[in-house]
């Protein structure tokens, strides 16, 4: 059901704005929207806030960050299910001690972002010294400074070659011309492609020497430090270590502020509310000494509103018709509000359209069960989502939605688990003919879908004639509701008559009736009675698709209609995927049972069994029931919302504070 | 020599096997390539991991219906235990049925495994609109729905008939 809207708007003084905006947003159920144009001629103009919002919003993410690096070096204790536990509720008193510690906080949070930044960046400094100790590896042996040049009377050259070569072979290959000077030569390390040379000449032959070698491929090690390799390599690995204790040591700085974790968590739901807080603030029409707040309200709460408003903070109250531009709330009861997360996530229904929750519901959760079909799992899922309900009193609303309506999905699967016979597939057959050689079966109340999968096809296709009728019922219900006789006929009525007719024809087709098993054949008349009304159903969407345009375009569009007699057939074959998703399950837990018994009876054929029986069906209802949500929401959105529901409303998005670590209920 | 082989058996189990072989090897590269993409996600943005693992499933679905598929000829069949005397033209007639899932499952995997893969990506910018993206993935699977359909009902008949 949609919630009645209706439109507010709050007259007040600007002395009690604050008072008014905290109420409002404490009380979480008005949206507030752009101020009217015509307030500007009257001489309101609406407050700037960017500048605050955007101060605001940095010190937000400070926080966050913050959060962020202490995570990253003191992980907070989570329990494997603490995404059920929701919000903390705080108190005022907390409150006031949390909103009293920020300015320290904030320090500690810049402090926090300051001590991983330095870390990230010692890192680095580690990263570029070790790779020049990479460089400086193969010149260990050698005893010279680097950048050695020479003597008065010698000239040294340091280098390398870029292949494996020994001394002999480098001599004899540099006399081999004619006008080499005299040079020494010793090699300092060989690695493979690469020789590190120390050459040593006569400063007088030291370009030709060098020239020499280059021709051989020479080329001079290039550095940027004085000073002989090892005793640098040495200083590198001190940096290194002092640079490693300074990193330890910051890390320990921020693990040291873990205890400040609940207070930086507050700080940043403090912003986020007052970043929310005054980006409203930017939509109230302001003038000299008063302000208007113009926005939504459920009607419902509207008087009570108005009284607290009046009497607390002198504001003056209007309430008028929401008018057609008025936001979506949806409001459902007991077992058809959990799904109302799935008509959401579809979209908002728009205006003249009504709320498709409560009655998608009741097929949501007879389509889940139809595919899922096995007792067990059926009570598996709804213990689970009864116990973390039971337990997580504090859940989130979203949460608690989802894990409902897995809940009462859990109990039509173990409804048609029972009525098709199902458990863990073949599991008491199976373990009463392995374990004790006495074979019990558990009859279904129904039928065996994988003994008679044509009984359970056309069962399927029973469901979503029902399921897809039910759907254009509600598009002439709003057809009527609007007065549209038009679409009343053309679209809906005439496409009963013409679907409806074609299936009770079909209980004359012999060719059906063998497929369907059925052995009794209607009477001839029956026949000419659904053909009869199935012709008259196509005329009248021939005619009445579009009675307005001229006669020719007025028949063309009928026949185009017509021929959407195409998209009833596929909308009904569709629902073969409950047949298809029902056998899988079933079949594969059938699998998993087999495997496991093939190892006999004794005792290691028990504890196999035990082992390919957990992960097995583990697996297979994991994966089942995500097959199973998918295609019932695939079947509710496609095949059923698509005979009435476009949706196209805008959310209805309270005012409130939307925080991410605590709630605060209390006046504050 | 091939005269003393029984061909009935022989065409029967290769359609079981085909139907688990074709069928896995397109779930396969399509769950591998929603997994690079959700890989990719998650390096990003860690708390994303739930949302892209049921993406990245989705594609996989197809390589069960080929086991299941294989599974029920190979029970029918009495490859698993009881007789296995199949006539030359009924193990004809398995294969054949085995063909829809082996065939349909191998490419519409693949596609499927594409439109994950963008699934992800949207994901990836707009997490609360993950339930579309299932949906643009799952329109992909009907294909393979009904060639699964197809196949059981070829091999459920076949069973009953007298050749």
């Amino acid at each position: 059901m949609k919630v009645p809207m209706s439109r507010i708007t709050i007259y007040g003084g600007k002395k009690d704005r604050k008072a008014v905006l905290e109420f409002l947003q404490r009380q979480q159920c008005v949206d507030i929207c752009e101020p009217d144009a015509e307030n500007e001629d009257l001489g309101f103009s609406n407050m700037n806030t960017s500048d605050f919002q955007s101060e605001f919003m940095r010190e937000k993410t400070v926080g966050e960050k913050a959060l962020a690096a202490l995570d990253r070096y003191a992980p907070e204790e989570k329990g494997l299910l603490s995404s059920f536990a929701g919000r903390r509720a705080l108190s005022a008193e907390e409150y006031y001690s949390y909103v009293d510690d920020i300015p320290e906080m904030m320090n500690i949070a810049e402090r926090l972002c300051e001590a991983e930044e330095e870390i990230g960046e010692k890192r680095g400094r580690i990263v570029r010294r070790r790779s020049e100790l990479d460089e400086l590896s193969p010149w260990m042996k050698l005893d010279v400074s680097l950048s050695e040049t020479g003597t008065k009377n010698s000239s040294c050259i340091i280098g390398m070659f870029p292949e494996e070569l020994t001394e002999a072979q480098l001599t004899e290959r540099y006399y081999s011309a004619d006008a080499a000077p005299p040079v020494y030569i010793e090699i300092v390390n060989t690695l493979p492609r690469q020789t590190c040379v120390f050459a040593l000449c006569s400063r007088t032959d030291a370009a030709a020497c060098e020239g020499r070698l280059r021709e051989l491929g020479f080329s001079r090690m290039k550095t940027s430090y004085d000073g002989v390799p090892s005793e640098r390599a040495e200083q590198i690995k001190q940096e290194i270590a002092a640079l490693e204790r300074e990193i330890s040591a910051l890390e320990r700085e921020i693990i040291s502020y873990k205890g400040a974790r609940s207070s930086l968590k507050f700080m940043v739901d403090y912003y986020a509310m007052r970043t929310e807080k005054y980006g409203v603030l930017s939509k109230l029409s302001q003038r000299n000494r008063v302000f208007v707040i113009t926005g939504f309200v459920p009607s419902a709460e509207a008087a009570p509103l108005t009284a607290a408003l009046e009497h607390k903070y002198n504001a003056a109250v209007e309430i008028e018709d929401a008018g057609e531009d008025a936001p979506v709330l949806l409001k459902n009861r007991y077992l058809t509000e959990p799904v109302e997360g799935i008509v959401k996530t579809f979209a908002m229904p728009s205006r003249g359209e009504i709320d498709p929750t409560s009655i998608m519901a009741f097929f949501y959760y007879i389509l889940f069960g139809m595919m899922l079909s096995d007792a067990a799992y059926g009570l598996i899922m709804f213990l689970g989502c009864f116990i973390a309900l039971k337990k997580f009193k504090n859940m989130e609303p979203d949460m608690k939605k989802s894990l409902r309506m897995f809940m009462y999905c859990g109990i039509s699967t173990m409804f048609w688990g029972v009525m098709f016979g199902s458990y863990f597939g073949d599991i008491v057959p199976t373990v009463s003919r392995t374990f004790f050689n006495h074979e019990v079966t558990i009859p279904p109340l129904w039928f065996e879908p994988v003994k008679d999968p044509m009984k359970m096809l056309m069962f399927s296709f029973v469901i979503g004639i029902i399921h897809l009728f039910t759907g254009l019922g509600v598009k002439l219900y709003q057809c009527v509701k609007a007065k549209d006789w038009v679409a009343a006929f053309g679209d809906c009525i005439f496409w009963y008559m013409l679907i409806g007719g074609g299936i009770l024809y079909l209980f004359r087709v012999d060719m059906f009736l063998s497929m369907a098993g059925l052995s009794s054949k209607l009477p001839a008349v029956w026949g000419t009675v659904a053909a009869v009304i199935a012709g008259i159903g196509a005329l009248g969407i021939l005619l009445f698709t579009a009675p307005k345009n001229k006669m020719g375009k007025r028949l063309a569009k009928g026949a185009y209609s017509l021929y959407g007699v195409t998209s009833w057939l596929s909308d009904i074959l569709s629902y073969s995927r409950l047949l298809a998703l029902g056998l899988a399950t079933g079949v594969i837990a059938t699998v998993f049972n087999k495997m496991g018994s093939m190892f006999g009876s004794g005792i290691v054929g028990a504890v196999i069994f035990a082992v390919v029986f957990l992960i097995g069906h583990t697996l297979n209802l994991g994966i089942n029931a995500l097959g199973a949500y998918v295609h019932t929401n695939r079947l509710q959105f496609v095949e059923f919302f698509g005979k009435f529901f476009e949706g196209g409303g805008k959310e209805f998005h309270p005012f409130a504070a939307h925080t991410k670590y605590y709630k605060f209920k209390e006046e504050i | 020599m091939f005269e003393s082989i029984d061909w009935g058996i022989v065409f029967a189990l290769l359609g079981a096997a085909l139907a688990s072989i074709m069928a896995g090897v397109g779930s396969a590269i399509g769950v591998g390539k929603a997994g690079e993409a959700a890989a990719g996600v998650v390096t990003e943005d860690p708390s994303k991991f739930s949302k892209v693992l049921i993406m990245q499933l989705l594609p996989g679905t197809q390589g069960i219906y080929g086991l299941l598929i294989a599974f029920i000829t190979l029970s029918q069949i009495g490859i698993l235990g009881g007789s296995a005397e199949i006539s030359f033209a009924k193990g004809l007639l398995y294969l054949a049925a085995c063909l829809p899932i082996a065939i349909v499952g191998l490419l519409s995997a693949i596609s499927q495994g594409k439109a994950a893969v963008s699934g992800i990506m949207m994901i990836a910018k707009k997490p609360d609109q993950m339930s579309k993206g299932m949906i643009f993935a799952a329109m992909v699977e009907t294909y393979a729905i009904l060639a699964l359909l197809v196949s059981i009902l070829a091999i459920f008949g076949i069973a009953g008939l007298n050749i």
